[in-house]
């Protein structure tokens, strides 16, 4: 250990000048290291944003919310003891102009909104209350540009909602609280709280929700405090400005855990490139380590000697990955900034730039490490015996792992790989399933490349020179299959996995759920409006078919003999359901596709004590069963109820469900509105759409197909985004392939002059290289194809909970592709060996 | 009629602002079945002369008829195909593919040739070639695993096994010591002599040139010829 120093000394001596010809291995280093590093920014100052954001999101310090009425006189009071108050009121409903109609996600606000942030107009004229102000007898809105494209209108146009004329003042560019809103399929719409009533949305029983936004004089925990004792069970809500975005924090942290996963692959397939590298040079370096033992350097002194050279080469690697990182993030941030109606800092987080070099160093180490082994095996005799290139291999893995040298490092270094990962992730099942998923798909194409050379190797002999030739070099000692189907193979099946599921999403958007969804939803309807409309469909015949439910709210106080105030760590997805109001509805038959899991349903004439049926989901995280007790309160009034059945809730079915489903009876004298749904034959969609606007202008209703090629486009966004990502995997493949292949150009080069000595054209050497580059890829394609689809039926069926179908033409795209670019990456490679003068090469020799 | 023909062959390359002359006005022959050995100090132009014959290096001017055809009028590809038909090739480092075995390396050369035949019949005719040479318990070896005097074997198989009109050898001898060395060359000298083919043989060794039927002298370029011999 004394002379380390001086091992080390040498070993840099001997790396200088020769770092450009690492140019692969840096190369797949600083991709898979510049993507852990971007995300990671961008996440992280996403994540900063959203925090620092919070108050603007959320429009104050505190929000009190509550559903179907306005605050009372005496809540009133309290609210405004609080500190500066806004309401703002939020309705689903529909704007008209002629025979267009446009679906609005409505806001009401006073003259203090906003209080904090402010509202972005196209064109800048003006204040808010004055664009929203009553001019020429109708009062100002402020639209989103979609609506303008809807109904055919310009800014100054007149419109309606419900009985109310409105003009176009300016279009929105920006809402402060926008981000925190999340995906809406209503376009968003700001009028002023008069012109609301004005227009006769606000009809009893239709669901309006009134949020109270105040910038506080006082303690947040004091104001929480007095807004939930003023009423207790009227169903106010209270939100801090953590919880505004808390779905945006945690789709960022999703997306950004997912996305490092997927840097982190690309990172493994550079991996190969690293190992290929360091094999190479060791192959090279094969007599100058031959001269060294000879002279009585120990297995120690060159391992270090060279274990240093390739942890320099990866810090510069990862160095340039980390310049790369920090690049793209202060590109991306202002744009992504831009698109989600955040203000974004271009800034650099340096605990990701940190993760990302150390994941970047941890992996390079891996790979290396067996090809540094592989020095043990080069014996100075070496020297006086080989007249060309001589092949070392690697020892046995199992032999290696007994290895001091080896089994050690090797062990603490995929130890603290998994610890990243599992700090980056925070998810242990995630990182046991990607480690499980990242050694399982490299031992199976290692094990399908090293099964295809014993295949081709039994294999009859093949028609014609090329195919005998291309099959004899998959086999080969020293063949390159293996390094290609393991790093093209596995890139590829990540953006196939990828790719997959998008697909899926899409499909399942755009075919079954599009299929069986119905037309148009209505909801917020009053009764009158319903008999309306049940009279309009009675007279339609291209209305297929027709449903309807009422919808009413309550808090659910109690459930099991417990007081739900006091149940406490429940799952999130189960505790929202108790946090104010709870949608519920009432029906006396069941639907034919119910699924009931424990119980039964009510009789069609049941007319006993009050009944209801859960959703399945909530029975195991609140210990209920069968018989239990559930209270709800309805406008101050708590209802009894036993349960009788839980349900399946399957999400998947274009139709309204409810976790609260009760019986006919006392329930029935709620406040309620009315949701239906029409499917209309097909074609006939915009004239009914026409028809309805025309008729029935207060009705609140989405076409479906509009919301679901909404979800479609954002579905299809996200997935593109994702496989963009993944597809930096195959580029990494890609540059793996090449660096492997020129490194092997000396070997091609001396086999293409034998073979032209021999009296091989130039179109019999590129037909033989064509065919085995060709075969490579389209057995990397294949054996990725399998595992990404495993992967993705995995992902989408228990994960998703979508039914998995096999999108065979994408397959079939990625196959040429892939094919393609392994035959075009292959032939550029090799391509000096078509027009090397075999004189040259002779003599050089 | 002579298989190798060539007429005030010349050979120039350029060495920075000078033309080098490889070759100065090449003019002999060789006779069907002759062995003719070239001798000369190094740098003197032999193995240039060998790489025109075989048409892997372009004359710069002069004629080469080989089998009645002439060598400097065709393009690579016709080389290549001219190559594959009419000679064999022997070179002092072997030039084996070294991921091949020696079955592989000798039946690479006639998968080539366009012979027709199955692939069965192809590695039959490799193996003969390999047993010709005394390397019947070889097929299977990579080259790294043979002595250099068994790769040079292997490349004399290969050299043959194509049934060429002329063997051309660049110093087969070179890297192999004297024992090795006389037993390649006598192979090489049976086969020629079985087969009536003729041999061009580049040469430092004088006891090698001794045994040829005629013996050229090269010096700088300039070919002289040194006595005649009857044909083997």
């Amino acid at each position: 250990m004394k002379h380390l120093g001086d091992w080390l000394r040498v070993a840099m001596l001997d790396l200088r000048g020769g770092v450009g010809r690492f140019a692969v291995l840096l190369a797949c280093l600083a991709l898979g290291v510049g993507i852990i590093a971007a995300v990671g920014s961008v996440g992280g100052a996403l994540q900063d944003a959203v925090a620092r954001e919070a108050r603007t999101l959320l429009g104050g310090d505190i929000e009190a919310e509550i559903s179907y009425r306005p605050a009372n006189q005496d809540e009133l009071k309290v609210l405004h003891s609080l500190g500066k108050v806004t309401e703002v009121v939020e309705i689903s409903a529909r704007a008209t102009r002629e025979a267009k109609s446009s679906f609005l996600n409505l806001r009401a606000v006073d003259a203090a909104y906003p209080l904090v942030g402010t509202v972005a107009t196209e064109p800048q004229t003006g204040d808010l209350a004055s664009l929203l102000a009553k001019k020429n007898g109708a009062f100002g809105a402020v639209v989103d540009p979609r609506v303008l494209e809807q109904l055919g209108i310009g800014v100054g146009d007149r419109f309606r909602i419900g009985s109310g004329t409105f003009f176009v003042s300016a279009t929105i560019r920006s809402l402060p609280d926008q981000a925190a809103m999340g995906f809406s399929i209503g376009a968003p719409v700001l009028v002023s709280t008069t012109s609301l009533s004005q227009a006769g949305l606000l009809v009893p029983g239709v669901l309006a929700r009134y949020r109270y936004k105040i910038l506080l004089t006082g303690a947040y925990d004091a104001a929480e405090k007095a807004i939930k004792a003023m009423s207790p069970d009227a169903g106010w809500e209270v939100r801090a400005p953590k919880d505004a975005a808390s779905g945006l924090r945690r789709f960022f942290d999703m997306f950004t855990r997912f996305l490092q996963l997927v840097g982190l692959s690309t990172l493994f397939v550079g991996g190969v490139g690293v190992s290929n590298a360091v094999s190479a040079y060791l192959g090279e370096r094969q007599r100058a380590i031959a001269t060294m033992k000879s002279l009585g350097a120990t297995h120690a002194r060159i391992g270090v000697h060279f274990l240093a050279q390739i942890m320099v080469l990866a810090l510069i690697g990862s160095g340039i990955g980390l310049v790369l990182g920090v690049v793209a993030s202060l590109v991306i941030l202002p744009v992504l900034g831009g698109l989600l109606s955040l203000s974004v800092a271009p800034s650099v987080a340096p605990l990701s730039l940190l993760v990302a070099l150390l994941f970047g160093l941890l992996v390079a180490f891996v790979f290396a490490l067996p090809a540094l082994m592989s020095t043990r095996y080069i014996r100075p005799a070496a020297l006086f015996r080989s007249a060309g290139g001589m092949v070392v291999e690697f020892g046995s893995l199992g032999r290696e792992w007994r290895n001091k040298w080896f089994g050690l490092p090797m062990a603490a270094a995929l130890l603290a790989i998994l610890g990243l990962v599992l700090a980056v992730t925070g998810r242990p099942l995630l990182v046991l399933w990607y480690a499980v998923g990242a050694l399982v798909s490299f031992a199976i194409l290692r094990a399908a490349a090293a099964a295809l050379k014993r295949i081709v190797k039994r294999l009859p002999p093949m028609p014609g020179f090329a195919l005998r030739q291309a099959i004899s070099s998959i086999h080969r000692p020293g063949a390159l299959s293996v390094t290609i189907v393991q790093s093209l193979g596995l890139g590829l099946a990540l953006l196939i996995a990828i790719a997959l599921v998008g697909t899926n999403l899409r499909s399942q958007i755009a075919g079954q759920v599009a299929r069986d969804a119905p037309s148009f939803v209505m909801f917020n309807m009053t009764a009158p409006d319903l008999e309306g409309l049940k009279a309009y469909v009675a007279s339609q015949k291209r209305i297929v078919s027709f449903d309807s439910l009422p919808v009413a709210r309550g808090v659910v106080t109690e459930i099991g003999g417990r007081k739900v105030a006091d149940i406490k760590d429940l799952p999130r997805g189960i505790a929202r359901y108790f946090e104010g109001d709870q949608v519920f509805t009432w029906q006396a038959r069941e639907r034919g596709d119910e699924q009931i899991t424990e119980g039964k349903w009510w009789a069609s004439d049941y007319s006993g004590p009050q009944l209801v049926s859960l959703g399945e989901d909530l029975r195991k995280p609140l210990g209920i069963k069968v018989g239990d007790s559930l209270t709800i309160v309805i406008s101050g009034r708590p209802i009894a109820a036993r349960i009788a059945s839980f349900r399946r809730i399957d999400e998947r079915r274009p139709r309204p469900d409810f976790n609260l489903v009760f019986s006919p009876g006392v329930i029935q004298n709620a406040p309620a509105t009315y949701i239906a749904t029409i499917k209309v034959a097909s074609g006939a969609e915009t004239a009914i759409q026409s028809e309805l606007a025309r008729q029935f202008p207060n009705l609140a209703f989405v076409p479906v197909g509009d919301a679901l090629r909404r979800i479609e486009v954002l579905v299809g966004q996200l997935s593109n985004a994702i496989a963009a990502i993944g597809g930096l995997a195959v580029v990494s493949g890609i540059l793996v392939l090449a660096g492997a292949l020129s490194a092997g150009r000396r070997q091609r080069e001396a086999e293409a002059v034998v073979m032209k000595v021999l009296g091989a054209t130039r179109r019999d050497v590129a037909a033989a290289y064509l065919v085995e580059y060709g075969l490579l890829g389209a057995l990397s394609t294949v054996i990725a194809a399998i595992l990404g689809s495993i992967a993705a039926w995995a992902v989408v069926t228990y994960v998703l909970e979508l039914s998995f179908s096999l999108d065979l033409g994408l397959i079939a795209g990625v196959l040429v592709a892939a094919v393609s670019i392994s035959i075009a990456t292959g032939l550029a490679t090799t391509w000096s060996t078509l027009s090397l003068r075999p004189a040259g090469f002779l003599r050089g020799e | 009629m002579p298989l190798v023909e060539t007429e005030k062959l010349n050979l120039h390359v350029r060495s920075g602002a000078t033309p080098l002359h490889i070759l100065r006005d090449v003019t002999f022959h060789i006779d069907p079945g002759e062995v003719v050995a070239v001798v000369g100090p190094s740098g003197s132009g032999k193995t240039s002369l060998l790489m025109v014959l075989a048409g892997l290096e372009q004359a710069s001017g002069g004629l080469v008829r080989i089998d009645g055809q002439d060598v400097t009028a065709l393009d690579e590809d016709g080389l290549a195909i001219f190559r594959r038909r009419t000679l064999g090739v022997l070179f002092q480092n072997f030039h084996l593919i070294p991921t091949m075995t020696a079955l592989e390396n000798v039946m690479l050369a006639l998968e080539l040739s366009d012979t027709g035949q199955p692939v069965d019949a192809l590695r039959a005719a490799s193996v003969k070639a390999l047993e010709s040479v005394g390397l019947e318990d070889r097929l299977y070896h990579l080259p790294n695993a043979l002595s250099g005097g068994e790769q040079q074997r292997v490349g004399l198989a290969r050299a043959v096994v194509t049934g060429p009109r002329l063997l051309l050898a660049d110093e087969p001898t070179g890297n192999l010591d004297q024992e090795t060395g006389a037993r390649v060359i006598d192979t090489m000298f049976a086969i020629a002599q079985e087969h009536q083919r003729a041999v061009l043989l580049i040469t430092h060794d004088p006891a090698l040139a001794a045994r040829a039927n005629r013996r050229l002298v090269m010096t700088k370029g300039v070919l002289h010829g040194d006595g005649e011999r009857p044909a083997a």
